[in-house]
């Protein structure tokens, strides 16, 4: 089934069709849910959100851009919206300064799993890792990221620095990257490639 | 996107991996999507089908089978052991038909002096059942006695149970049959007037009445000792009192409340559509039907209502009062943080645009920062001018339909309008204040008393677009929903 297919599809409510998307676009729309949530229960609950979302506003789909990227504009925004809903999210997203994580160190992995970068994301504190998804996984501006966490686009950058910073620390107690000493060179993996 | 700022290798590290990344949702996902997405709405259709299944089953045994009410009577009465045939005579007053019974000396009123026959003067017993369908007996007191009914060779002299019919002799010129008719054994004061006894003597339940009864004779003494006084007292009414009683008038004029839950929605329809007028600098044309680009829902309002009802006959009732009518419909739109200006455009009575009003607005039709769910609510005062019609039916209950039109007065006028840039503002200027709405019903009515219930559907229908003309858009509401009314009797 092509994309137009399945548009044409859910554009009738078919349920067939509406499967056919949800099984091609849950997958990987999961795992962007489950970079904002604090559990896998709390992801599912805003893909399901998300979809349904997708099929009551997918008339207003307009054929300008990828199925996909609109898809998954739509689950970024419901994740955004389900944690702006949490009071906690709501007062992590301005501090400036999150308190140091201990990460444990383990042994060297043969291959960078997906997995452990992802899993590695979500050692972060809340907003730290709601600024970095956005910017450098989902490639939104700081601009619009102030605008859709209420928050100075200042704030954005700052959130962002600190976020990489912390990040890059965990990647390598973890031993999924190593510490460049040259720039060129500090990805583990890509010393590797 | 603005990058670059930070950019560097881990960004791509993060990305590539993130993409890579699937996870497998659990099957309750899919299916609360589902469930939100198709509704089952087979209980709805079940309820609906076991409540017209109970309504019809009821009429079904209303309109066939005869009234037992005589019958319950009769078993729940724990004094009465008496047999079948006096069952006829222990009805209640409210199944009780019409009694005609004649007045006066049928010497004096036999004929005139021009020796035509007067009119003789009559007066009804259980007048509320006094219509043309209704009247069951007919009682003449010209008529020659007759004799005493003999049926299940019952001894009426020794017999407690016709003591209590002392009074006039009393004729069934109906289709009754004679049992129900006696002859008294005397008659004191040539008092015509007949009466009608629920006195009951108690008898042993395995008494059988074609034995004599053994009566105390005190008892018998003071009963025909009370009868006797019944005697004076329905002689003096004959004589001087319901002479002058007239035959009691239908009561024409009810009260009625109801109450209706409704499902409400809009329909939407225009040969001028925002994205047809050219001549707005401001507003970025948006192709296609505004209908097809917006998500609009019905959504659940209610209707409250207090009315006058005039009985022409047994067929028409006119009908008007007072409506309180809250109807509603949902909008999915989105808002942004701030409010930015919005567009109307406005065409002219010949269809060609004209003008364009701005506004300021936070709610978008097409994206935002948050998806929000607007209410157009519209309060409205209305005067129902109409009639009921009963269609079928006898006794207490009857099918009908109705219908009004409703002058209506919008008490609210901050309905959402969807602008020419697809954005939603209200603009009170634009709202029609008022208006005329039209309803159609169809019920099934109870009457208990002087109550009349009444339940059955309802469609109500705007006549006029909710918007002044200028508009491009020309929204007409709907609703429908289960009626539900009490109708007292007044006057």
């Amino acid at each position: 089934m092509t994309d137009d297919a399945i548009l044409q599809g859910c554009l009738r409510n078919d349920t067939t069709a509406q499967r056919e998307l949800y099984n091609r676009y849950s997958p990987k729309m999961l795992s962007v849910c489950y970079r904002f949530a604090h559990h896998r229960e709390d992801a599912e609950d805003m893909l399901q959100e998300g979809f349904i979302k997708v099929f009551s506003q997918i008339h207003t789909f307009q054929n300008k851009g990828a199925f996909e990227g609109w898809i998954r504009r739509i689950i970024v925004h419901t994740c955004i919206n389900h944690l702006k809903k949490n009071k906690k999210f709501n007062e992590s997203v301005d501090i400036i300064h999150a308190t140091s994580i201990q990460v444990r160190e383990e042994s060297v992995p043969s291959i960078v799993q997906a997995k452990q970068v992802v899993e590695c994301i979500r050692l972060l504190p809340i907003g730290y890792r709601t600024v970095l998804n956005l910017y450098a996984i989902e490639g939104y501006s700081h601009k619009e990221i102030a605008d859709m966490l209420d928050i100075e686009e200042s704030t954005s950058r700052s959130q962002y620095t600190r976020a990489k910073q912390m990040l890059e620390d965990i990647l390598v107690k973890k031993k999924i990257i190593m510490r460049p000493k040259e720039k060129h060179n500090w990805l583990g993996v890509a010393a590797g490639r | 996107m603005e990058r670059g700022f930070y950019k560097e290798d881990i960004e791509e590290l993060l990305k590539e991996k993130s993409d890579q990344y699937k996870m497998y949702p659990s099957d309750k996902v899919w299916k609360g999507i589902h469930r939100s997405l198709h509704p089952n709405r087979k209980w709805y259709w079940l309820s609906l089908l076991l409540f017209l299944g109970a309504v019809g089953y009821y009429t079904f045994i209303e309109f066939i089978t005869p009234s037992t009410s005589s019958k319950a009577i009769s078993k729940n009465n724990p004094a009465s052991t008496i047999s079948k045939s006096t069952e006829t005579t222990t009805e209640s007053s409210d199944n009780k038909p019409a009694v005609i019974v004649p007045f006066g000396n049928p010497k004096q009123t036999a004929s005139t002096s021009n020796g035509s026959v007067a009119k003789q003067r009559t007066f009804v017993l259980n007048p509320d059942n006094n219509d043309e369908g209704n009247t069951g007996v007919v009682i003449n007191m010209n008529q020659p006695p007759m004799e005493p009914a003999t049926t299940n060779n019952i001894d009426i002299p020794g017999n407690p149970i016709l003591a209590f019919n002392q009074a006039a002799p009393v004729y069934d010129l109906d289709s009754r049959p004679v049992k129900e008719l006696w002859q008294p054994d005397h008659m004191e004061g040539g008092a015509a007037a007949p009466e009608f006894s629920n006195q009951i003597f108690q008898v042993p339940a395995a008494t059988s009445l074609t034995n004599p009864v053994a009566i105390d004779g005190s008892k018998l003494g003071e009963n025909t000792h009370n009868a006797q006084e019944d005697n004076k007292r329905a002689g003096w009414l004959a004589n001087n009192a319901v002479y002058e009683l007239p035959v009691p008038k239908q009561k024409r004029l009810g009260w009625q409340l109801t109450f209706t839950p409704t499902m409400n929605y809009r329909t939407w329809r225009g040969s001028n559509y925002p994205s047809d007028v050219k001549t707005l600098p401001l507003a970025p044309i948006i192709e296609g039907d505004p209908e097809k680009l917006v998500n609009h829902k019905p959504a659940m309002g209610f209707e409250v209502g207090s009315n006058i009802l005039y009985t022409l006959n047994k067929t028409f009732t006119l009908k008007t009062g007072l409506l309180f009518n809250f109807t509603r419909y949902d909008i999915q739109a989105y808002s942004s943080s701030n409010s930015e200006p919005a567009t109307i455009a406005l065409n002219s009575n010949w269809g060609i645009a004209t003008g364009e009003l701005t506004t300021y607005t936070r709610y978008r039709n097409f994206g935002g920062d948050a998806a929000e769910n607007l209410h157009n609510q519209y309060f409205q005062l209305s005067v129902p001018l109409g009639m009921e019609v009963n269609l079928l039916g006898k006794d207490k209950i009857h099918v009908g339909i109705g219908g009004t039109v409703q002058p209506t007065y919008l008490l609210n006028r901050n309905s959402y309008l969807l602008t020419a840039d697809y954005k939603y503002a209200t603009e009170p200027s634009l709202v029609r204040k008022w208006n005329v709405n039209t309803s159609v019903e169809a019920f099934i009515s109870y009457k208990t008393g002087d109550l009349k219930w009444k339940v059955g559907p309802q469609l109500r229908y705007q006549l006029f677009s909710s918007y002044i003309q200028k508009y491009p858009i020309r929204e007409n509401l709907y609703n429908y929903g289960i009626q539900i009314g009490v109708t007292k009797t007044i006057r």
